[in-house]
């Protein structure tokens, strides 16, 4: 059996926002009876893309993380709500927006906190992956279709397939640790989960700083090298994909005619070291 | 073809043929037939074309110039005061060269203290060496156009744009505008993120949620223009506003005088925390 999956690319997502408008325009006032009431205008949003930065100013990067329903294998929604909340055999999770009239406790149901409370027709609503659209034969959520970057996809694909898919891009879900299994997958979640050490080199040249541009910088965590980078034109690195709060953490440089230099880091969130003069 | 067959024309619109037959078609219309069988094209599904050669490509831009050749780049609306001396050759300016130095310039008004002929930098009237205005309002504003509005289309009105967290904050029932400073700024004056802020100067003030953020260096605070929004606490022009209208604290004044030119980014003002009339 085919089942519907989507994948976010975090490296892709400029925060834009046109999947929340997509959705805003798909739902709001419009009613697809036997799918979903109008979503409200205001105080709701089934797709929303939540804003990270790391480091600090000039080193940083910004990420979004469209948040949306995980429509979960193991949905816990689904097990609290006799019936009201069902999933298809196309992977599609979907709220009867008759059977769910009245309520207000689902909403707490969802571990990702994604259905919210529509107190003008009384009803628990979240994202539907727009079932109404793809059973009348679209290939793509509205959200999909409006991404110009082609961030966010969608792949109607058989369980093992769907498998490869994500072991050849290393997709991930998020919060692994609530076991729902989720539909919705995220490739590079490192820039949302993970940290990084970044900084720059610099070096004295005939009392003018210059950018030491192809400088070795090894990391070392408990005296075992983990990776080891090489300058850019500007004398920057980073090291990413690291844990927060991960501890101690050495900082080798080697550049020619220089002495090795040696800075400790502690690394909490990610951090930009600043500029380390050889 | 869906339509059509809705109405009842869809042999006619597609003249008895298939989409199929339609794809065939177009096939045949091209080269590629000329190299390759229908059947063949089916099998493999693609048809990787050659690039053109060299002396049918399109023209690289300013190569006529440097070659000194007739300008070969498309123009709408070719007219004499485009070139010098001779027609299709040499740029615009006065003396048909790249000028380091501005010739018409030169003629206009050369001692013009604000437009120097040669690119130079000339400190700000308003800015980081205008010593007591700076000592007064530390923070450079920055008002570019906003992201998520087309000027104030989108913004306001009841819009879900609003909803766009990185547009408006919604903080006690109302949509604020936002401005960006760096936690260094905001550690100073004792403002955390998403309080109410009052932005100032001379000209005016602002209330705004702060969002803190390392997208903007130490000294610089960051807001859009083009808030939809005027909505003075008292009275108009004589008290803050709470729509977001930065242009409210940004120059009037032409970046000369003899030029017609915005100044909205030589700006300077102050940050406080706003307390007045929050419930």
């Amino acid at each position: 059996m085919k089942k519907w999956h989507l994948v976010v690319d975090l490296e892709k997502c400029i925060g834009c926002y046109n999947c929340y408008v997509a959705c805003k325009d798909e739902y709001v006032d419009n009613d697809w009876p036997k799918y979903s009431l109008p979503q409200k205008r205001h105080d709701q949003k089934w797709i929303d893309p939540e804003h990270k930065e790391r480091g600090q100013h000039p080193l940083i990067d910004v990420t979004y993380l469209p948040r949306l329903c995980m429509h979960c294998e193991n949905a816990p929604c689904v097990k609290n709500s006799n019936g009201a909340i069902y999933k298809r055999e196309d992977g599609i999770v979907l709220i009867d927006p008759i059977k769910a009239q009245g309520r207000s406790e689902l909403v707490k149901s969802c571990p990702y906190g994604m259905i919210s409370w529509n107190d003008e027709y009384k009803v628990p609503q979240k994202c539907t992956f727009c079932a109404h659209l793809l059973d009348e034969g679209w290939k793509k959520a509205r959200c999909v279709q409006a991404c110009p970057l082609g961030a966010l996809r969608m792949e109607y694909m058989e369980e093992n397939d769907f498998n490869n898919l994500i072991r050849e891009e290393k997709l991930e879900v998020l919060h692994p640790e609530i076991q729902t299994k989720p539909q919705v997958y995220y490739k590079n979640l490192y820039r949302y989960t993970k940290c990084f050490i970044a900084g720059s080199v610099a070096y004295k040249k005939e009392g003018i700083e210059r950018c030491a541009e192809g400088c070795r910088v090894c990391l070392l965590k408990d005296k075992e090298k983990i990776i080891e980078k090489v300058t850019d034109n500007y004398g920057d690195f980073k090291f990413d994909g690291l844990s927060e709060n991960s501890g101690k953490y050495m900082l080798e440089f080697y550049f020619n005619g220089y002495s090795k230099l040696l800075k400790e880091v502690k690394l909490g969130k990610s951090i930009n070291i600043g500029v380390i003069n050889l | 073809m869906e339509i059509a067959k809705r109405l009842g024309l869809a042999s006619i619109y597609s003249e008895g043929n298939t989409e199929l037959d339609w794809v065939k078609r177009t096939f045949d219309a091209t080269d590629v037939a000329k190299v390759m069988s229908w059947k063949d094209f089916l099998r493999k599904g693609y048809y990787v074309a050659e690039p053109l050669p060299e002396n049918r490509r399109d023209p690289v831009a300013y190569r006529w110039y440097y070659e000194d050749r007739h300008k070969d780049v498309p123009e709408l609306t070719p007219l004499p005061s485009e070139y010098k001396g001779q027609w299709g050759k040499g740029f615009q300016t006065q003396s048909g060269k790249f000028e380091f130095e501005c010739s018409s310039l030169k003629r206009y008004d050369p001692n013009d203290p604000e437009r120097p002929v040669i690119c130079k930098y000339i400190p700000s009237w308003e800015g980081r060496n205008t010593t007591e205005l700076y000592e007064k309002y530390p923070l450079q504003l920055i008002t570019p156009h906003p992201r998520y509005s087309h000027h104030t289309i989108g913004d306001g009105k009841g819009s879900f744009i609003n909803d766009v967290s990185n547009h408006r904050v919604l903080i006690d029932g109302y949509y604020y505008w936002i401005v960006r400073i760096n936690p260094l700024d905001a550690a100073k004056r004792s403002i955390k993120e998403s309080d109410l802020v009052e932005v100032f100067n001379d000209r005016g003030s602002v209330i705004c949620a702060a969002r803190l953020t390392e997208r903007v260096p130490a000294g610089t605070v960051h807001s859009y223009e083009s808030s939809a929004k005027y909505d003075p606490i008292g009275a108009p022009g004589k008290s803050p506003d709470r729509g977001g209208c930065m242009n409210i604290l940004t120059p009037s004044r032409m970046i000369i005088k003899k030029a017609h030119g915005m100044a909205a980014n030589s700006c300077l003002v102050e940050i406080r925390s706003w307390e007045g009339g929050r419930k």
